[in-house]
This record gives structure tokens, C-alpha cells and sequence, in this order.
């Protein structure tokens, strides 16, 4: 049980570092235009930057700053909570380019949609088993 | 009941000097009554370990027929011979027969719950505690010396009180005490109606033994 | 619970590394199996899809244009551009023997359309006469355009009742199109009139590279399907040979080439999925080989206390089956992971049209590679199963090793 757990809060953390810089860096939005302008994916990826910096501080708070399974279980709740809002930044809080095939569509959506969906899927599995080593101990 | 050995023999493809065939054990005849408790010795590689393995319906003979109530086991469907052998056989083989991904307690209770019967486990629990395991009954075979996982075989055999029991050297890792608890409980059964036949190579097994063989070269001397 | 339906999941339980290989082999496998058929016939349905987008069995253009990559990469590339003939061409065109339906297009390509920097093909129709955009823009938009609607394709980011402003003309998006896994995903489409007033528009603000036509007097391309009784050829060559100025261009010409390298990638997914396929067979079936004689001994004791042959082979067929299941199931979920949400992505790669088969259709073939790989497994595994049911009890039990 315990392995199990520890696996999972070490997944999460990475998941988050994942979410964070690889939005910022590896499936990023569209580049800038000739003129050096931002388009509004930019400001998607902005967004996506931030709240994944959020996830990573918190998941690793849960994995290395508490012992006690219901915190561990409480912070990964909070990581549902916050996934799911990354999940939503994408083309429905923040629009992103006109066409389906530029980059911020391609790539970065979909991106973030698998990242953010395996938080949230992770974090409840920590949520529950956490909750369960807290009761069990 | 009657275990009845008729001209039992057993060849193996092997060479030497003469022949490609070697022969292990060589036409015998033996009774074994239910109640007595039969002891054979010998020196290893004398055909011990294969006479006990044709006995209990492992080792298909060369020649000859094993019958239990005049049943020749040999003549059975495997299918029909494996549950006769659950049933009724128990036999404690050589060396460490654990099964690694179950506790100890699941081990021992395998006979009946193979057939997905009950698993009987205060009786179980009670040989545990006889053979001075029963604190590890929740353990996994991993974490056992190799004296207990000995005493873990032999509680697993005893289990359904079977009507013949064969145990080969079944107390090879055991030290003195726990040697003699083993044949006191060979013993034992054999008093409460089973037929017994235990290979060894203990020389004080005699004293509790009904009768006594020796096997030589493949030849059965009683 | 019978020990010997629990026991195979407790072997599995109990060497959790060994069982960690195992499934992954066989999530790749399925991976492989699944993501390759899937690859397969999107690549079909999206090359179905453009060919009944085209929908005409000629295309005519202007002559400059004909330089066959620059339609070609209009009509299959979702590259943007535009060109123009004189609407007499057309009269002469129509006046060709052996046509049976005709009508002429109009491109345009938007400057920089609102917030980004990528221009979107604008394609005009005749609704009088048109016969290859109207059947399908139906399914999306039972009603009539009016002047200023348009209808944009399905990777445009853009959604009914949208405004939509091409060169200061504001244009309302009355439906968006389903998605055909073609460059018309990404075009938009209006009637004469509108694409009229827009080339006007671009003419006034001096941004068309035509500067001398009179959005009257032209059309971009014609589109025609030969009458009954003449074949494609004919009206082909006539049209070549007796109007100036114009190319002629069979469709399924500008398609071969599509379905040539199409044809081609799909050799190689093909040929991928059987090398996997062998390869993960003969990993499986050393793998189990390998499992089961490390417990040869376990076997062997489960003789002793009275276990069949069958049963024997039964529960190493159960080991088997519970692998394959968990591998294959998290192959496919893997699948669907990758292909679902990075489509675009694999689409621009290959370069050719890539449209999913329906959601049904999916679920079918996960179906299909979670089975065929259960089967795989069940295969590798038979030799192990039928060697450990007919294993000499006696002979390992002798030697303790």
C-alpha cells in the first residue's frame, strides 16, 4: 500500500513539472507574429504556466513537507480541483488561434487535455488511498 | 486399505556400460497394509525416491501395476487419478514444495481448496500448532527457514487425513527434536489407520517403524 | 473461493516486476495493433472523403494556375492563393460537347483574419449550378445562403452566429462544416455574390494581387462531370485543345498522387504492426517459457497434492489471460490517448487527409486489438501451458534446484 502511494505522489509531482514547463517549453502555443506580437494562445499558455507552477509547489508539498495521510490526501483533492481548470484554459477560458491546425490547436491543446486529465485521475487515486492509509494507521 | 505393488519396475534411457537402458528399480513386489508404517532406507540413487514417486502415482513404472483396493491407479484417467491422489494420497516430497505467492496457511489448506472445497483451517491452524508454526501462519514461504517450510509440507500432506501417506525423507532439514515430533506423527497416523511409507535416511527411524526395508541398486530388501 | 481461480492472480501478485514486463509487452502489442489500424483507416476514410469532396470528374483552370503544384496545393495542401479567368473562358468551356454538369468556383485568400496571421482560402460557388459543395454543405445548413453568410470549414476556429470580418466586409457564419480530414477543413465557403463583393473589397483596398479585373467579368475554376456517353478523356482533351489559355485537369490525376504515398504509408503501418506482432509473439512465448520453468518446482507440488494435468494448464492459461487483458486494455487507452487528441498533429506530419472513422467504429477496433492480442498471449502461452500440464512430477521433485 504504502510503495503504492509513495509511486503516485512522485508521479503527480511530475505530471505538474510536466504540465508547467513542458507548456512553456516543448508543446508551447504559437510563436509570435512578424511583427512580434502575441496572438491569444499566448495568454492560454500564460495561464497554463502559472496554474502548473501552482500544481507542482502543491504536489510536492504533499509528497515531501507532510507525513499525515488525510493532509496527503486533502492537498491531492486540491490538485483535482486545480487540473481541472487547467484542463478548461485551452480554447474555452482563454481562445486560442483560428485554425485547427496551428500549433496552440495541434499541439498544446491536446497536451494539456492528456496532462490534465492524468492529474486528475492520479489525484484522485491519491486522494482515496491516502484517505485509506490514514484510516488503516 | 491395500496398497499393492505387482512386479513394479522402472527403466531410464540413460547410458552405460553395455545397454542405453539403466535401471533404476527392479521388478518388486510389496504390500503395505493400512495401519502399518514401512520404513525404507538405502544409499542415494539406490532407486528409493523413484519406488515412492511409482507408489504414489507420479511416475508411470516400466513394467508392473500399483493397486490401492485392488484399483490399478495407473489404469486411471489423469484426471480421475489426480483427484484420487488428492483425496486419498498424501505425500510430503524432497526439498522445499512451497507455494511462493501464498501464506503459509493457504499453503497448507491447498488440498481441499484446489477443488475449491472448504478450507479447514482450524484443523490446520491445530497441526500448525503440533509442528510448532503456528505464529507463521500468516507469513510467505520466502521469510521461512528451511525447516519450517519442512514442517509446512508436512502439516499441507497430513491436512485430509489420507489414507496412505509417502514422505520422501521428510525430515532431512530438521534437527533432533523436530525429527522426532515428525515420526511420532508418522507414527501416529499409522495408529489412527493410515498405511505409512517414509523413505529416510534417519537411522533411529527404525524404532518407529512397523516394518523395515533397504533398497540396493534398484533391488528391495525387506 | 477455489484456490485455482484465485492462484493465477496471486503468481501475479506475487513477482510484481515480472508482471510489470509482461503488460507492458503487451500494452505494446496492442498499442501497436490498435494505432496502426486505426492510422490505417483514417487515412482511407480522409482520402474517401476528399475524393467525394472534389466531387467533379474536371477541373479547369487558367493556364498559369495549371502549373499543376499551384492547384494542387490550394485543393490538397490547404495552402492558400487565388487566380482568375475571364468569364468568357467559361461560356467557351460550357459550350464543350459531352458535358453533363458544370460550374464555375471563385478563390479568394483573406489577408490576416482577426487575431492571427495565417490567411484562410475563401471558396465561391454558383448555388444555381453548383453541384460538388451544396450536397454536403446540406448535411451542416438546410437553408439558402444569404449575402454576407458563410460556412466555415471544421478546424476553423469559429462558431455559428460569429462575425467573421475579410477585407473590412463582415461575414456571419450561418454553420460549420463536419470534419472531412481534408484542406476544406480549414476553408471557408459562400456564395457568387458574397465572394463577389469581398474580391471588390480587396480590389478597393488595393490588397488582391489582380489589379485590373472587374469581379463581374471573372471565375476562378471550373468544375465539370462529363455527360453520359462521353468519357472523361474526351471532354478533356477538347476542352485542352479548343479553349485558350485554360488547363484542363482530371481530379483523379491531382488525387494519385495522394493515394500513391497513402498507399505507401500504409505498407509501412502494415508491415509495422506484423513485425510487432511476430516480435511481441516470440517475446511473449520466450517470456512464459521463462515464467513458467523458473516454477516448474510450484508445478510440480500442485501434482503432488492432486492437481490435474488441465488444471496445470488452466492456470497458467489464467496467468496469461489476465496479463494480456490488462496489457492490451491500457495499450488501447494509450491509443486513444495519443491518436484521439494529437490527430492534427499527425495529420500535418503525414501530410495527407486523415479523418477518424466514427466513434463506433473505434470502439470496434479497440475491441479487435484487445482480442487479437488476448489471442497472441493465449498462443504464446499454449506451448508453456501444454509442456507444464505433461511435466515430469517425479524428476523435479528429485533434484531440488
Amino acid at each position: 500500500m504504502k510503495k503504492i502511494t509513495v509511486v503516485l505522489d512522485v508521479i503527480l509531482c511530475v505530471l505538474s513539472a510536466l504540465l508547467c514547463f513542458g507548456t512553456k517549453f516543448l508543446f508551447h502555443a504559437c510563436g509570435p507574429k512578424e511583427d512580434g506580437s502575441w496572438m491569444a494562445c499566448h495568454w492560454a499558455e500564460q495561464a497554463v504556466f502559472g496554474i502548473g507552477l501552482v500544481l507542482l509547489v502543491l504536489s510536492l508539498v504533499m509528497t515531501f513537507a507532510f507525513k499525515d495521510g488525510k493532509t496527503k490526501s486533502g492537498i491531492a483533492l486540491s490538485l483535482e480541483g486545480i487540473a481541472a481548470l487547467a484542463l478548461g484554459i485551452p480554447n474555452h477560458l482563454i481562445s486560442l488561434c483560428m485554425m485547427n491546425t496551428m500549433r496552440c490547436h495541434a499541439v498544446m491543446k491536446p497536451a494539456v487535455i492528456v496532462i490534465s486529465i492524468c492529474i486528475i485521475l492520479c489525484g484522485m487515486a491519491a486522494c482515496i488511498l491516502h484517505r485509506k492509509e490514514d484510516t488503516e494507521s | 486399505m491395500i496398497l499393492k505393488a505387482e512386479k513394479l519396475s522402472k527403466e531410464f534411457i540413460r547410458e552405460t556400460k553395455n545397454t542405453n537402458r539403466f535401471c533404476a528399480v527392479q521388478e518388486t513386489d510389496f504390500v503395505l497394509e493400512s495401519g502399518s508404517f514401512a520404513v525404507l532406507t538405502g544409499r542415494s540413487g539406490s532407486g528409493k525416491s523413484t519406488f515412492l514417486h511409482m507408489l504414489s502415482g507420479l511416475m508411470t513404472p516400466t513394467s508392473g501395476r500399483v493397486l490401492i483396493d485392488d484399483k490399478d491407479i495407473y489404469q486411471l484417467p489423469d484426471q480421475e487419478l489426480s483427484r484420487f491422489r488428492n483425496q486419498h494420497i498424501g505425500v510430503i516430497p524432497q526439498g522445499q514444495t512451497a507455494l511462493h505467492s501464498l501464506t503459509v496457511l493457504e499453503n497448507i489448506c491447498l488440498p481441499y481448496t484446489l477443488y475449491g472445497e472448504e478450507a479447514h483451517e482450524t484443523e490446520a491452524l491445530a497441526l500448525l500448532e503440533k509442528l510448532e508454526i503456528a505464529h507463521l501462519k500468516t507469513a510467505l514461504p520466502a521469510e521461512l527457514s528451511g525447516g519450517e517450510l519442512r514442517r509446512m509440507a508436512i502439516a499441507r500432506a497430513f491436512l485430509r487425513k489420507p489414507e496412505l501417506i509417502l514422505a520422501d525423507e521428510p525430515t532431512s532439514d530438521l534437527d533432533d527434536q523436530n525429527t522426532e515430533i515428525v515420526f511420532q506423527f508418522l507414527r501416529q497416523a499409522a495408529q489412527d489407520g493410515a498405511a505409512v511409507f517414509a523413505v529416510t535416511h534417519e537411522t533411529n527411524a527404525a524404532q518407529y517403524a512397523d516394518r523395515l526395508f533397504r533398497m540396493n541398486a534398484g533391488q528391495l530388501q525387506g | 473461493m477455489k484456490i485455482s481461480s484465485a492462484l493465477p492472480l496471486r503468481n501475479l501478485r506475487g513477482n510484481p516486476v515480472r508482471t510489470a514486463i509482461l503488460i507492458f509487452l503487451t500494452a505494446i502489442l496492442s498499442l501497436m495493433i490498435f494505432g496502426g489500424t486505426l492510422m490505417i483507416t483514417s487515412l482511407k476514410t480522409g482520402l474517401h472523403s476528399l475524393e467525394s469532396r472534389l466531387g467533379a470528374d474536371i477541373m479547369v483552370v487558367p493556364y498559369e494556375a495549371a502549373t499543376k503544384s499551384n492547384l494542387e496545393t490550394i485543393v490538397l495542401q490547404g495552402a492558400t492563393g487565388y487566380f482568375y479567368m475571364d468569364e468568357a473562358k467559361y461560356q467557351k468551356i460550357a459550350s464543350t460537347e459531352g458535358i453533363g454538369q458544370i460550374s464555375a468556383q471563385f478563390f479568394l485568400a483573406s489577408a490576416s483574419s482577426g487575431c492571427c496571421s495565417l490567411s484562410v482560402q475563401i471558396i465561391g460557388f454558383d448555388p444555381d449550378t453548383d453541384f460538388t459543395i451544396t450536397p454536403w454543405i446540406k448535411k451542416s445548413y438546410g437553408q439558402t445562403l444569404q449575402k454576407y453568410d458563410i460556412i466555415v470549414g471544421n478546424d476553423l476556429n469559429a462558431f455559428v452566429g460569429d462575425t467573421l470580418i475579410f477585407y473590412g466586409v463582415e461575414c456571419r457564419v450561418a454553420a460549420k462544416l463536419d470534419k472531412t480530414g481534408t484542406s476544406f477543413d480549414t476553408a471557408v465557403f459562400t456564395n457568387q455574390e458574397t465572394i463577389k463583393a469581398l474580391i471588390q473589397s480587396s480590389l478597393d483596398k488595393n490588397m488582391n494581387e489582380f489589379k485590373n479585373i472587374n469581379p463581374d467579368k471573372v471565375v476562378s475554376c471550373v468544375l465539370i462531370n462529363a455527360a453520359e456517353g462521353y468519357t472523361v478523356e474526351d471532354v478533356l482533351n477538347d476542352i485542352n485543345l479548343h479553349v485558350k489559355k485554360v488547363k484542363a485537369v482530371r481530379t483523379k490525376d491531382m488525387i494519385s498522387g495522394i493515394s500513391d504515398s497513402l498507399a505507401g504509408v500504409s505498407d509501412i503501418i502494415s508491415i509495422l504492426i506484423i513485425v510487432v506482432w511476430i516480435a511481441g509473439m516470440l517475446i511473449l512465448l520466450l517470456a512464459f517459457a521463462m515464467s513458467i520453468s523458473q516454477r516448474k518446482k510450484e508445478f510440480a507440488v500442485l501434482r503432488v497434492i492432486g492437481a490435474s494435468q488441465n488444471q496445470l494448464a488452466g492456470i497458467v492459461m489464467q496467468e496469461a489471460l489476465l496479463l494480456c487483458l490488462a496489457g492490451s486494455l491500457m495499450g488501447a487507452v494509450l491509443g486513444l490517448l495519443i491518436l484521439l487528441p494529437f490527430q492534427q498533429v499527425i495529420e500535418e506530419f503525414l501530410n495527407l487527409p486523415f479523418l477518424l472513422p466514427s466513434a463506433v467504429q473505434i470502439a470496434g477496433y479497440v475491441l479487435a486489438a484487445v482480442i487479437l492480442t488476448i489471442l497472441t498471449g493465449c498462443i504464446a502461452v499454449s506451448v508453456s501451458a501444454f509442456r507444464i500440464s505433461r511435466i515430469d512430477t517425479a524428476l523435479i521433485l528429485r533434484g531440488d534446484t
